[in-house]
Formats: C-alpha cells, structure tokens, sequence
C-alpha cells in the first residue's frame, strides 16, 4: 500500500494530464487513472513502473473506448449541445476555444504510435519507457518523436493557416 | 550499429531529437555539439528541431484546460487507434472487462438529460433575460461552470418556467476601447444569443468575477481588426500628432474605465494567467500601475490600469506575461510622439516603471522596422527574417502585441516560436533597443530575462 502511495504522488498527476491530452476529457481521464492505479495495487512489484502505469492507462483508454463507442457518439451530441449552451460568446474565448480545437485536431491527425509517444515523452518518459510502453525498439523513439513533433506543427500551422484565410488575426 | 559508432554524417532527424531530449551518449553528444559549430546548415536543422518541440509542446499544452464532461470526438475516437500498445505489459489491462465505460455513462445520468431538457424549454418559451456579463478568467470559467451544474440541477428540479416575460435584466454592455471598430453582431449571433440567455439567465446567479470585465468584441469586427494588409507600418504612420491631439487622446484614455482601456493591455493573457494562478487576476483589476519614472512628464500613462497608452496614441506596444509558477508581465509602449515606457509586474511585487523618448528620426526609423516583422501576420506562422516561427498558444507564456495601423490600432497575440530559436519579441526588443539607442540601458536584456 505504501508502494502504490508512493506511486499515486509520483505518477497520479502526469498521468492524469497524459489521458486529459489522449482523450481531451478530464473525468474519463481520472476514471482511468484510477483504474490504472487500482491495478497497480493488484501486482505484486513493478519493474518499470512509471512505463508499466502508461501502458497499462493507454490500453485501458484503448479497450474502454472500443466498448463505448456507440454510447459515447450519442453522449456526445448531447455533451455538444450543452457546451454550446455554457459557451462564452466573446472573442477571447472563442481564441482560447479555437487554439484548443486546433490542438486536438493537430493531435487526433497523429498516428497513434506517434501521438502516444509524444504524449508520454511531454509527461517526462525517457526513450527507454517510451519503448518499454509502447513495444517498440528503443532506437526507433527518437524517429518516432521528431516525426510527431514535426506533423504536430505542421497540422496546427495548417489548421491556423485556413483559419487565418477566414478570419485573420487580432484581438 | 552502436550509437557510439554512428558516422557523423549524416545525421537523421531522429538523432537530432534525441540528442535535444539528452538521450544520446555523451561521446555523440559531442560529436553532435561540435558539427553544430562547424556546419551552418546542421545549426540550422539543430535549431528547427528546437523550434518543433518547442512547439509541440506548447500546442500539447493548450489541450490541458480542459472542461470535465466533454466526450471526445467520435472521428478520432481512441478506439480507432489499432496498434496494441505495451500489451506484454499490460495482459489484464487489455482482457478484462471494466467498468469505466459504464461509469461514463452514468455520468450522463437521466437526471442530466432531464435537466438540458428543462433548459431547452426554458428556451423554447422565451425567456427574454439578456445578461451581457462581464467575460470571465478562466478561473472564474471554473467557478461558473461549477455554479451553472448547480443551477442546472436546481433548473431541472424547478416547476415549469411562467410564460409570462419576466423581468428583462440588463447589466451594462462594455464599450470597445475608443478608436476600435464598434463590435457588431455577425449574423450567427442571433441564434449564439438565444442559446446564450438561456445560459445567462441560469447563471445570473453565479458569483461574479473578480476579474474586470472585457470589452466583447465580436468576429465581425475581429475580422475588420484583422483586415489590415501587410504593408510596411511606416508608410501608415500619421504626422507627429499635436499636443492637444495627444491631450485629448491621454483623456479619453483617463475617462475610460480600466475594463475599456484593458483592451489594448493584456488582458486576455491575464485570463491565461488567471488560469495557472488564482491570484494573477489581480493584474486585470485596474488601478494597480502608477505612473512613476524619472520625468513624470514622460509618462503617457493613466493610472487607471495598465492599458495606459490612449489607442490613438499609441505607435507600438509589446508585452509578455510569463507564468512560471509566478506570472511576470513585461511591456514596452511607445507612442507616436516618441514617449517610450516600459514596466515589469511581477505578482506581488512592486512594478517598475521607466520612461525615455526618441527623436523623429528614431521613431520613423522604428516604425519601418517595426512593419518588417509583419505583425499582422501573428499569431499564424510567421516570417521573421526568412525564418519560420510557430505560434501556439500557451497558458504559461503569451505575447501581445499592440501597434497602430491605418490609424487603427491593432493588436495580434500568440505565441511565436521561429524555428532559428529567435523569439519575436526578442527581435522587437532588439529593434526597439536599436532605434533607441541605449537610452533605456537594455531594453531587450529586461524584457529577455
């Protein structure tokens, strides 16, 4: 128990903030990071723990989100609804909105080796965790990132560039 | 092949950032270090990758405000994702069956169906309370949204909405700042509106914010704001105004209320930092700057907030507020009769204040340096000296910039990056410190710090 407390002040928070980023929804994120930690309790010792936590999360999003898609494709359009009724209509929200949109879509248009790495590399993974969690060699992280890096930006800069086409920038 | 035994060159893109992330040997590293003085081109491929994870960073970071509750998008919906991940590590992860799924559903509970239902009702019958509130900090956000799940409830529970119009509840509508294009609807705003009261009347009770209120500004005249072409700010620059033409511009500034003359100040990137530390808010609340220096005279300022340089007299205006954790707001104005301030604020610290002047000849000189940074370009990828820069949008750094074109002012922020790891506010500092001689003993040493 007091391994998995130890765990829960090392990791609770990147992880947390590694699935808000994968999944863009903090309570699932938390739900899962709970999940996550309740099965760390279930082992008995953990080699590579904060590579072990970041799997174990990433199959978790991977497995509940195949189970879920139907539901959530309908929650969706509700959740939408209501955001749109909460919305702010100023300018400067719509700026912050519009930065967070492109930030998702830049990501979502990741491949998913790629996105995940990069996400796990931004909570502080090393090469070798980054391999160890996602199976693949330990040569190949540093590809895989500058790869992700560069179509990161480059997906943003065009998502900001047709957005500068419609509506060019001030404030 | 070991990593010790790479050939120097040539060096993939890979090893580049894997030597940035510190994850090459340092026998590499070395090597690596060394070509970067001796091949411009690998400098220049060094310093692109800096720029990508710079970047990539900061655009990771503005998906963390994040609202709970927000399901994903079905188009990128994990479950699209086939690779399996860590699965050695993780064989339970992947076979059992869990429970989150159906706890992400409960969430959307019949009692929250029930209760967006009521709301749409409530809609439907026409409440007519128009509430234009005051935009909030992003902490406030929280602290409304929290107000509006209550109020939802407390919606859901209550009987049907009177049809009879109640009582219409105005609060006074900002003013754009004075020489800004008014804010005018855009034709979706209409129906954005009827959606809006619907939230408004719901949250009237929410607690209002701390933060000053902002001028709402629409897309429309976004839009207009945005319109101006790329033409060098020079040739855009109006005669040396007259004294009382400045006169009068310093008492439109004194007459308007911190929240009108914070659209020209950084307002939004208080919000940003309202959002990292509670207490940031402060920066917005008006009445904090005094204007002090040297020669008082020289100070364009009024004291009510730090958007102290009237919009009809301001030249050029830079500033960066970094949070990192405490928020650090840095700001140069100059005006178009050569006045020039400067200030940091820190959060709970005293502000510095430092004022100068440039000659004509200084400010003319300025001014076509100035238009070559392309400023209204910002915040979309820039050009700045055949170097490309990112800009993304940070909550622990931003950058505004304020400069007057067609005798409009303007205003762009974001966050750029060039890729040669210039930052365009050092390159305006650098400009400004050039036209200014070194009057101000280092302009871009304070603001670079």
């Amino acid at each position: 128990m007091e391994n998995v407390d130890r765990l829960f002040r090392l990791y609770h928070q990147p992880l947390v903030r590694y699935l808000t980023r994968r999944l863009g929804d903090r309570d699932w994120a938390e739900e899962i990071a709970q999940e996550t930690f309740l099965r760390a309790l279930r082992q008995e010792a953990l080699s590579s723990e904060r590579s072990w936590l970041f799997a174990v999360a990433t199959n978790l999003v991977r497995d509940d989100a195949r189970k879920a898609t139907r539901q959530r494709a309908r929650l969706q359009l509700l959740a939408a609804e209501q955001l749109d009724r909460v919305q702010e209509p100023a300018v400067l929200s719509m700026e912050r909105d519009e930065e967070r949109a492109f930030a998702r879509k830049a990501v979502d248009a990741l491949a998913e080796r790629d996105r995940l790495a990069l996400l796990m590399r931004e909570e502080g993974l090393d090469y070798d965790e980054i391999a160890e969690a996602l199976q693949i060699a330990r040569s190949s992280v540093g590809t895989t990132l500058s790869r992700a890096r560069r179509r990161l930006a480059e997906h943003y800069e065009a998502l900001q560039g047709g957005a500068e086409g419609q509506s060019h920038v001030a404030g | 092949m070991s990593q010790d035994e790479r050939a120097p060159l040539p060096v993939e893109e890979g090893e580049i950032h894997e030597w940035l992330d510190g994850e090459l040997p340092a026998a590499r590293a070395a090597e690596l270090e060394a070509l970067t003085h001796s091949s411009p081109e690998f400098a220049q491929r060094v310093a692109e990758a800096r720029g990508l994870i710079a970047a990539s960073s900061r655009i990771l970071g503005a998906l963390d405000d994040v609202p709970a509750g927000v399901l994903p998008n079905a188009s990128v919906s994990p479950v699209a994702a086939t690779a399996t991940v860590g699965s050695t590590a993780t064989p339970d992860a992947v076979n059992q069956t869990n429970t989150l799924s159906a706890r992400t559903v409960r969430r959307w509970s019949w009692r929250r169906v029930s209760s967006i239902a009521a709301l749409l009702m409530v809609g439907v019958t026409g409440v007519v309370v128009v509430q234009r509130t005051p935009v909030p900090s992003e902490a406030d956000a929280v602290v409304r949204a929290e107000a509006f799940e209550e109020k939802e409830t407390a919606v859901a529970a209550a009987p049907p909405a009177p049809l009879s119009p109640p009582a219409v509840v105005q609060r006074p509508v900002t003013a754009p700042f004075a020489g800004a294009p008014e804010a005018v609807q855009s034709p979706a705003a209409p129906a954005a509106a009827a959606s809006a009261r619907v939230a408004a009347s719901a949250r009237a009770a929410a607690p209002t914010p701390a933060v000053a209120a902002e001028p709402s500004v629409s897309r429309t005249s976004r839009e207009s704001l945005t319109a101006a072409s790329s033409q060098a700010l020079a040739a855009a620059l109006p005669p040396k105004p007259t004294d009382s033409m400045l006169d009068a511009a310093a008492k439109t500034a004194q007459s308007q209320t911190p929240s009108q003359t914070q659209s020209l100040g950084g307002r939004p990137m208080q919000r940003r930092a309202a959002s990292v530390i509670p207490g940031a808010s402060r920066f917005s609340s008006g009445s904090v700057l005094s204007a002090s220096g040297a020669n008082s005279a020289d100070v364009i300022v009024s004291e009510q907030s730090q958007s102290d340089v009237a919009p009809a007299a301001l030249l050029f205006g830079v500033q960066r507020v970094q949070c990192a954790p405490n928020c650090v707001q840095q700001r140069i104005e100059i005006a178009r009769d050569g006045r020039l301030r400067r200030f940091t604020q820190t959060l709970g610290r005293p502000t510095t204040t430092d004022t100068s002047s440039l000659d004509e000849a200084a400010l003319t000189a300025l001014g076509q340096q100035i238009s070559a940074l392309r400023l209204d370009t910002l915040p979309a990828v820039l050009q700045l000296d055949g170097s490309k820069c990112y800009s993304a949008g940070s909550l622990r750094e931003s950058l505004r910039v304020s400069f007057v074109h067609n005798n409009a002012p303007r205003q762009v922020m974001g966050l750029p990056w060039c890729t040669d790891g210039k930052h365009v506010l050092d390159r305006a500092a650098q400009l400004i410190e050039e036209a200014a001689g070194r009057r101000l003993g280092g302009v871009s040493g304070l603001i670079r710090q």
